[in-house]
């Protein structure tokens, strides 16, 4: 396969017959983004003017906070995620997913789920516990799909057709096992009987992590070992640091539960050890970080949006592996926590590392599915560019804000100046993840243009059959 | 397949330690953590955290459902780990024993707004200003928290006279002629929550810095 013609090549025929539920993931997910992106946009608007939508409950700012967070990791980024862990686990394991039908209806039910959840924490059912607010009836659907989808995904790897297990596919394992493990954990000692005070912040926190550091985090870099080399051309130069790479951060990647506890009501070695393996995080970043850019050129930068994307996606990898560690010191962390800078990273980690990634797998796998290229064209251009520049406006206004919110709270000014000065950085966030929104349009109109071409050669008897119903039986020539 | 049980084995040891590190051992370590009994400099005794009146407690459901804790966080961080003592949000630290009935935790993670660990006790003697709930900045100009006027009714002064507890509103706040503005029962609920937030008490491990002459002055 040669770079930049990749989007072209119609997939193997297991790619092509698995592709039914994960193009429904896909899309699905995709209008998620559009729900919580809007969401986050009215976040937005209250924090400049507090009053608007004030006579409504449920446009109150907690509520559409969580929610938006809610939409974009369970609607977009892990609906996303495992429609593309599908579509990949059968690639590399060259096998058909199977019972596609029981898979579309679990992918059914995990929108089923999220489209109850949502509307539910709208109306202040939320559970209150970051991240985890969806209401409980909807959780428990939520579990269920994912399970199903689980079992068929861990089915194809272990049924697949040649022996060894690739770096992607590790990862791939990595996301399928630990996604149940740290949600039915969170979801029984939280939600279902919960433990008792500030456990319920330590195991919050953890989930927290495990959620981005584990979950998704291996889902996007399953995506890049398997999209760069390939889009590229070239074979990553340092396989040995892949391996330990992926040994390293999921060592360390679990303890840095406490980071956002530095200082609060827990005993004291949970922060500490947070600090600790936070800034050994850098190891496993320094050496996964070498393995996804070796094969990078700047020629063939510019060669396919999928490339492009996957680039930088892993360039967002690493810097937030850097900021991590360099945010894990006590000295930082004093005057960086409760501010809009950690709000900034999740952001740089679910939009900017995770949904680049995404993106980048959506560009290859639509077009190999449906056997329709997706040609590099000004909409494709538009979606790049927008996303890359929407983000990155959004993450770099709230890391840049959050500091001088940091210094102005250490300062001992009064909250309300502190507010004030911190609007014209919410503003800039704001119109970033507007141009975000906006560049989503782009890509849904490609993505459009692709099943129309796909769904032309059925629709053109049928066109003909409903212009002409005198001559239904020969409009086969016409 | 050999290949693949021993990458099995390996995340499976790397996720054990990662839970058991914190989630099993955090939770026998602070098992035996309880009610703290006292006795204080009067020689009376008291226990420390108490429950909340029924009223705080739907309160503090309403807190909850709103998501208040998406800008206010309610703990106080030692004077090593910030300078919350010094702002005058609370006059301990904040300890595990604090949150021991609180359920779900309401800790926090961004502070858009003030703490309000100790917010009840910033109140003092006064009970807790409801033209606060119904829009901030009555009270605070330039505040950016939102107004909660669904917390109130808006309604026409009825014949018997304005009620009692109809809010005193001046200016661009003030209601129509005729109209009055007066809090529902959730509203009342809520102020009962925040006006419950006091975490000054005296612990073995988090005492209350003693006031001497010199520094009250």
């Amino acid at each position: 396969m040669s770079s930049g013609t990749t989007t072209s090549v119609r997939g193997e025929p297991y790619e092509v017959r698995s592709g039914g539920p994960v193009l429904f993931l896909l899309a699905s997910g995709l209008l998620w983004l559009l729900v919580g992106l809007v969401l986050s946009l009215l976040t937005g608007i209250k924090l400049q003017f507090p009053s608007f939508g004030s006579e409504f409950a449920f446009l109150s700012y907690g509520r559409l906070q969580s929610a938006a967070g809610c939409a974009l990791v369970y609607g977009f980024a892990s609906q996303v995620g495992l429609g593309l862990s599908l579509w990949l686990l059968a690639r590399l394991g060259g096998r058909v997913l199977p019972g596609g039908g029981l898979a579309g209806i679990a992918a059914a039910f995990w929108n089923v789920a999220i489209s109850i959840g949502i509307p539910g924490i709208l109306a202040g059912q939320g559970t209150g516990l970051r991240w985890l607010e969806l209401p409980r009836e909807s959780v428990v659907v939520l579990f269920l799909a994912y399970l199903i989808l689980a079992i068929l995904g861990t089915r194809l790897l272990f049924q697949r057709s040649n022996g060894r297990i690739s770096a992607s596919q590790a990862w791939l394992l990595v996301a399928l096992f630990w996604f149940p493990w740290i949600f039915s954990t969170a979801q029984v000692a939280l939600v279902f009987v919960p433990v008792r005070g500030v456990l319920q912040a330590i195991m919050g926190g953890w989930y927290t992590q495990a959620l981005f550091l584990g979950w998704l985090t291996s889902i996007a870099l399953a995506l890049l070992y398997a999209l760069l080399p390939e889009l590229s051309g070239k074979v990553a130069a340092h396989s040995r640091y892949a391996g330990f790479g992926f040994w390293s951060w999921l060592l360390f990647s679990g303890w840095t539960a406490g980071s956002s506890l530095v200082g609060g009501p827990v005993p004291a070695w949970i922060p500490t050890l947070a600090v600790a393996s936070g800034v050994l995080l850098l190891i496993p970043t320094v050496l996964i970080s070498l393995s996804l850019h070796s094969g990078a050129r700047l020629r063939t930068l510019f060669s396919s949006p999928a490339l492009f994307l996957a680039t930088a996606s892993g360039i967002s990898f690493t810097v937030f592996g850097v900021l991590t560690a360099l945010t894990s010191f006590r000295c930082a962390r004093e005057v960086l926590q409760f501010t809009q800078f950690f709000v900034g990273l999740n952001e740089l980690v679910l939009f900017g590392f995770v949904g680049f990634a995404l993106f980048a797998g959506i560009y290859v796998a639509v077009p190999r599915i449906l056997g329709v290229p997706l040609r590099h064209s000004i909409l494709s251009v538009l979606h790049v560019a927008g996303t890359i520049a929407g983000v990155g406006l959004a993450v770099a206004s709230l890391l840049v804000g959050g500091w001088f919110q940091g210094w102005a709270l250490q300062n001992g000014t009064d909250s309300v100046t502190v507010a004030r000065h911190l609007q014209p950085w919410l503003c800039l966030n704001f119109l970033g993840i507007l141009l975000f929104l906006g560049s989503q349009l782009a890509l849904l109109a490609h993505l459009l243009t692709a099943v129309v071409t796909f769904l032309l050669p059925f629709g053109k008897p049928v066109l003909a059959w409903v212009l002409s119903p005198t001559s239904a039986t020969g409009s086969k020539s016409s | 397949m050999k290949h693949g049980a021993v990458l099995f084995c390996g995340i499976l040891t790397a996720f054990s330690a990662s839970w058991w590190g914190m989630v099993a051992y955090p939770q026998r370590q602070l098992a035996p953590l309880s009610v703290y009994q006292g006795t204080n400099e009067a020689g009376n005794a008291y226990q420390y955290p108490n429950a909340r009146s029924g009223q705080a407690v739907q309160g503090r459901q309403i807190y909850v459902s709103l998501g208040c804790v998406a800008c206010h966080t309610q703990q106080v961080r030692p004077t090593e780990g910030g300078n919350d003592l010094a702002r005058g949000w609370g006059r301990r630290r904040s300890v595990a024993r604090d949150y021991l009935l609180e359920t779900p935790i309401q800790l926090g993670d961004s502070r858009l707004g003030p703490d309000l660990a100790n917010y009840g006790e910033r109140l003092g003697t006064n009970a807790f200003p409801l033209a606060r709930l119904f829009n901030p900045r009555v009270l605070v100009t330039n505040s950016i928290c939102q107004p909660l006027p669904f917390l109130f009714e808006s309604r026409a002064i009825r014949s018997s006279g304005p009620a009692a507890d109809a809010l005193v509103l001046q200016g661009a706040f003030a209601p129509k002629a005729g109209q009055e503005v007066v809090p529902t029962l959730t509203a009342y609920q809520l102020a009962s929550y925040l006006k419950s937030l006091q975490t000054s008490v005296e612990l073995p491990e988090a005492p209350l810095p003693v006031v001497t002459e010199e520094a009250s002055k």
